[in-house]
Order: structure tokens, then sequence, then C-alpha cells
């Protein structure tokens, strides 16, 4: 009767040994992936770790659903994604009431040397893809993330290829126009 | 081609904005961030012990306690007074006897046997009138004890009215009257 509860008790512990090693090797594989996402949209080292590192606790919860690998990349980054934009509003909604935004605008347009200007150029850039629509905005984001090709980028969002390609395509053209002012 | 060319400038430019590395401690936070996740996962596998462990100790419980009645049920069965014994002696009444043949003592089934025990202190409190003779208390008995065997229940009436003889009864007889005639559009 021990004998047959130990064995089942072992079974257990080795199914949570399973996992955790199967969840470790996924976020050693995914951490950089999670953490840029984050980042794209909110462009603070510190945040995007905070939400990378929720997101990773989230997935840790609902991981015996995720154990597919590209299952689990594609949940991850659309709930970073998702976890970073919650973030980026309360953000903004704390800078509004700060008044610090007003301040930051004054500073990019009054800048003027050459150092500051490749900064300037950035900015607009991010601001730019802040602009976009969700759905493109996570596409272009993707693609220049660790140099994703159309199939990643596609397997990432679950939409077919053809999709990825209209998107980004709608995508650069949206940014060129925001950006046009910068090449006249 | 210049397109394409402005494209893949475009691209680089937003590859090296978004070429930023986490920093060193970001995995051992995250790794210490899920670790914070397991005792709640240890949290929900107590429960779920102390969930499983009460039901089985209260399956076990209710084994015992049925196991005991049923153990329990002959002797009570043997104690239970017949319909002659529980009938006090009066002049000219019939004296109390038990059938020691009856198969009721044999073979009582469980369900039988607990309700029995259970109405025995209620029934050896009556003081019942007798209203029988011997033979027939005996004939009663035997028949008791033969449809106590095949698991079914019989009690007795307390009502004092149940003394009264069958003869005693009068019932008037029943006239019954011709039906009208029935006339178009329904009885009238």
């Amino acid at each position: 009767m021990h004998e047959r509860a130990d064995r089942l008790a072992g079974n257990f512990v080795t199914v949570d040994e399973d996992l955790a090693r199967q969840f470790e090797a996924r976020l050693v594989e995914s951490s950089t992936l999670a953490f840029r996402v984050a980042f794209s949209v909110l462009r603070q080292r510190e945040d995007a770790e905070d939400v990378a590192q929720e997101a990773f606790a989230k997935a840790y919860r609902s991981f015996r659903q995720l154990r597919e690998r590209d299952r689990f990349r594609a949940w991850l980054v659309r709930m970073t994604f998702r976890m970073a934009i919650d973030r980026q509003r309360a953000n903004k909604r704390r800078l509004t009431r700060e008044g610090v935004e007003a301040g930051l605008q004054a500073r990019l347009n009054a800048t003027t040397s050459d150092s500051v200007l490749a900064n300037e150029r950035a900015e607009h850039l991010w601001l730019a893809i802040d602009g976009l629509p969700e759905k493109l905005r996570l596409v272009i984001v993707l693609a220049g993330i660790q140099g994703h090709d159309i199939r990643e980028v596609a397997t990432l969002l679950d939409v077919p290829d053809g999709t990825v390609k209209s998107r980004l395509f709608l995508a650069r053209q949206q940014l060129k126009e925001r950006l046009s002012w910068m090449n006249e | 081609m210049d397109e394409r060319v402005n494209d893949a400038a475009f691209d680089r430019e937003i590859e090296s904005l978004l070429a930023v590395e986490p920093s060193p401690e970001f995995l051992a936070r995250v790794r210490a961030r899920v670790a914070d996740e397991t005792p709640h996962r240890s949290w929900v596998g107590w429960h779920l012990s102390v969930a499983v462990a009460s039901v089985a100790l209260g399956l076990i419980v209710a084994s015992a306690i049925w196991l005991s009645n049923r153990e329990a049920s002959p002797t009570s069965e043997e104690a239970r007074p017949t319909v002659a014994e529980r009938v006090p002696t009066q002049p000219g009444a019939v004296e109390p006897e038990r059938i020691a043949s009856a198969p009721e003592a044999e073979s009582p089934s469980p369900r039988t046997a607990r309700r029995t025990a259970r109405d025995t202190d209620v029934v050896a409190a009556e003081r019942l009138v007798p209203v029988v003779n011997e033979e027939d208390g005996k004939a009663f008995d035997a028949f008791l004890a033969t449809i106590r065997g095949s698991g079914v229940v019989l009690t007795f009436n307390e009502s004092r009215d149940s003394t009264l003889a069958a003869s005693s009864l009068v019932i008037d007889p029943i006239a019954i009257d011709p039906l009208p005639d029935v006339l178009e559009g329904g009885v009238e």
C-alpha cells in the first residue's frame, strides 16, 4: 500500500519536475522576445522587464495548456503586448496628470545638436509606430525583432502568411507617410 | 528597386530601435517571480488532499455504522416480543407463548431488523387489550413471522376502535336510482 502511494506521489513529482524543466527551456528561449515586445510599446527598460516578468508568471499558471513551443510563444507575445499596452495607457494617464508629457514634447522640438538629432529621429519613429493600429503595430514590431521572417511572424500571431504580408505593407506605408516630412 | 531599398533601410532602422537587451538580472527576477507562483499551486493541492481525505473518512465512518447495525440487528430481533408476549395477562386472556419454529428468527432481512429494533421500545410500552383467543394468537404470530421472513413489516393499529368486532358494524343497503332521461344539449 505504502509502496503504491510512494510510486503515485513519485509520478506527481516527476510530472512537476518535467513541467518545470520545460518551462525553464521556454523561459530561456523567449525571455528576450517578450522583453522586446514590451519594450516596443513602453520604451522603458524597467517597465518592459516588469511587464515581461508578469507575462511569464501568467504563462506559468497556464503552462499545462501551453506546453507546445509555438503555442507558448504566440500566447506570450499576445499577452505581453496586451499587458504593455495597458501599462502604457496607465503611464500616459499618470504623465498627463503630472504634466510631464508636455515638457517632453517641448524638449523634443527644441533639440538641435547632431547626437540629439539621431535620438529625435528615433523618437519620431517610435511616435509613428505608436500611432499605428494595434494589428499593424504588432506586425511591424515582430518583423523588426531578431529578424523574424514572414512565416515566423505568422506563427507568432496565428494568422496566414498573406495576412502578415498585407499588414506589413500597410504598416510601412503609413509609417512612411507619417515620417515623410523628416526626409524633405 | 528604390522602393525595396527604402523598405530594407526602414526595416533596419526599426530593428536597431528594437535591438535592446534586457538587464542581466532579468532572467533571475523572472525565475524568482515564477517561484512565487509555486506555493499557490501547493496550496491548491493541499486543499484538494484535505477534501479527498474528508470524503474517504466519511465513507469509512458510514461503512462502520452500517456494519454495526447489521451485526446488532439479529439481537434486536430476538429481543422483540411476539404478538402473544405483548399481550398482558388478564383473566381469560391468552397466555403469551413464543413460537420457536417461526422462520423470523432464522433469517430476518436487515431492513426489517432495523425497523423492528427501532419500534421495540414503543411497542413494549403499549398496554393492549387482548381480543383474540389462544389459537388465533398463535396462528397470527405464525402469520406475522412468515411475512417478516419475506421482508414485509406489519405494525399494530394503535386506534382503540380496532377492538370493535366486525359483526357490530352495520352497513345500510345501497339504493341506486335510475338515471334521468338524457335531453338534447345535456342533462337537466
